[in-house]
């Protein structure tokens, strides 16, 4: 397994938003992660996602003024008022190049969300602003991030024999993060914005730059 | 990954020996998705060092006949296997479960499968059935994690690329549908690839089939 974090070095300081799935009023997804947190804290190599920092990653956007920010929020909800809640299961965990995750499927819907997402957002801030567009969205959400160059075998063998039932949800939303790194550790947010699924937006659900939600989450 | 060698007792298979088997064999037929799935899952495999299973050796094993090599046992002793078989699962209702993720291990790649609850179930009666027709000693070894296997590698690699490659399938997770067990005559042969290398092959010949909620 390489080191994730070596590849993933965010300037001091920096914050960059980012489109998430949470998982904060998802006790069967914290109870996953909870079933792994016992082996995975037995490798020094890795950093352990905190229950309350667990996310899948829809699409990673950038540095963002406040008012850019709200911009891209308010582009998104007539974009995601098209696509309706969709249920999603997550697992196994798997130790990939780089940490510990878990697959989430069906692709097809959360895929959908994710191209609505990253065209609502460069729509806004231009396409050179975000990430080269992949072939094909993988979803995904990390249990872990590894913090060396190691031999993962006997963890791959470990996470084989642990079973905890595979979570389902319904996905209700995506959400518009300030993110910061804390390198080596974690990931952790303030919400700039939540987009609900299926919803046509009205006036009232407009972001504005002033309403930016800086109560984070815990 | 490293070169996969079966085991047989907890030893090296001795090359060309004859083991019986029951698995699950998907029929692809039914199940078009996980035929997709399997073939995508192929084509990310085809440049690894991994003998691939073509459509008609996709299998999950659900437990072996351990103590001892076919040849050994007669056919009343088969057809006493397969009646325990039968009367173990003549209650079992048919199931479906989840083929997927793809995932690159040590030996070469397989499909997870999920949950686990109709297979543990399936798994307990098969090893009930195996030790009234034969003793317990007839339960040897620990299967692991329900699996689909997809090839068997035969030389040391790099997993992480393939695990890449095999992430980038979509859709990654397929339903399989389980309806009979196969009880087959499971042999692997031990073939020379270039290089001086070798590979384990696995081939089999029907026994049985026994249908889950059929007297």
């Amino acid at each position: 397994m390489r080191d994730f974090w070596e590849t993933h070095h965010w300037p001091q300081g920096e914050r960059r938003a980012h489109w998430h799935i949470l998982f904060e009023d998802q006790p069967h997804v914290h109870d996953f992660a909870r079933a792994h947190a016992e082996l995975l804290a037995q490798y020094p190599e890795l950093s352990p996602v905190p229950v309350e920092w667990l996310h899948a990653t829809v699409q990673s956007v950038g540095p963002l003024s406040p008012a850019v920010a709200a911009a891209v929020a308010d582009a998104a909800r007539p974009a995601l008022a098209g696509i309706e809640p969709f249920e999603i299961e997550i697992g196994p965990a798997q130790a990939i190049h780089n940490g510990v995750v878990p697959a989430i499927y069906p692709e097809d819907r959360i895929s959908e969300l994710f191209w609505a997402l990253r065209s609502a957002t460069e729509r806004v801030v231009g396409a050179e602003q975000l990430p080269k567009a992949p072939d094909r969205f993988w979803p995904h959400l990390s249990l872990a991030y590894s913090n060396a160059q190691w031999d993962h075998d006997d963890l791959s063998r470990a996470l084989a024999r642990l079973r905890p039932p595979r979570p389902r949800m319904t996905v209700t939303r995506a959400v518009l993060v300030d993110q910061q790194q804390a390198w080596r550790d974690k990931y952790t947010w303030t919400v700039i914005a939540e987009v609900p699924l299926g919803q046509v937006p009205t006036a009232s659900s407009s972001t504005g730059a002033a309403t930016q939600d800086e109560g984070g989450r815990g | 990954m490293r070169k996969f060698v079966p085991q047989l007792q907890n030893a090296p298979w001795p090359d060309g020996a004859r083991v019986l088997h029951a698995y699950l064999v998907p029929d692809l037929s039914v199940d078009h998705a996980l035929a997709r799935l399997a073939a995508a899952c192929r084509e990310a495999m085809r440049p690894y060092p991994i003998t691939l299973l073509d459509d008609g050796l996709l299998h999950a094993t659900v437990e072996m006949v351990a103590d001892t090599t076919a040849d050994r046992i007669t056919a009343a002793e088969r057809q006493d296997l397969v009646e325990a078989l039968r009367g173990r699962l003549a209650d079992m209702t048919p199931f479906q479960v989840t083929a997927g993720s793809p995932i690159a291990n040590k030996a070469g790649a397989l499909l997870d499968l999920g949950p686990d609850e109709p297979l543990i179930d399936l798994k307990g009666r098969v090893q009930d059935a195996f030790v009234e027709a034969r003793g317990p000693a007839v339960i040897q070894h620990d299967g692991g994690r329900h699996h689909m296997s997809l090839g068997y590698s035969w030389d040391t690699a790099d997993s992480d690329p393939l695990q890449s490659a095999l992430r980038k399938i979509s859709p990654s997770h397929v339903p399989f549908h389980v309806d009979r067990v196969h009880l087959l005559e499971v042999q692997f042969r031990e073939h020379t690839r270039h290089g001086g290398k070798s590979a384990w092959e696995l081939s089999w010949d029907p026994v049985a089939v026994i249908r889950l909620g059929s007297r």
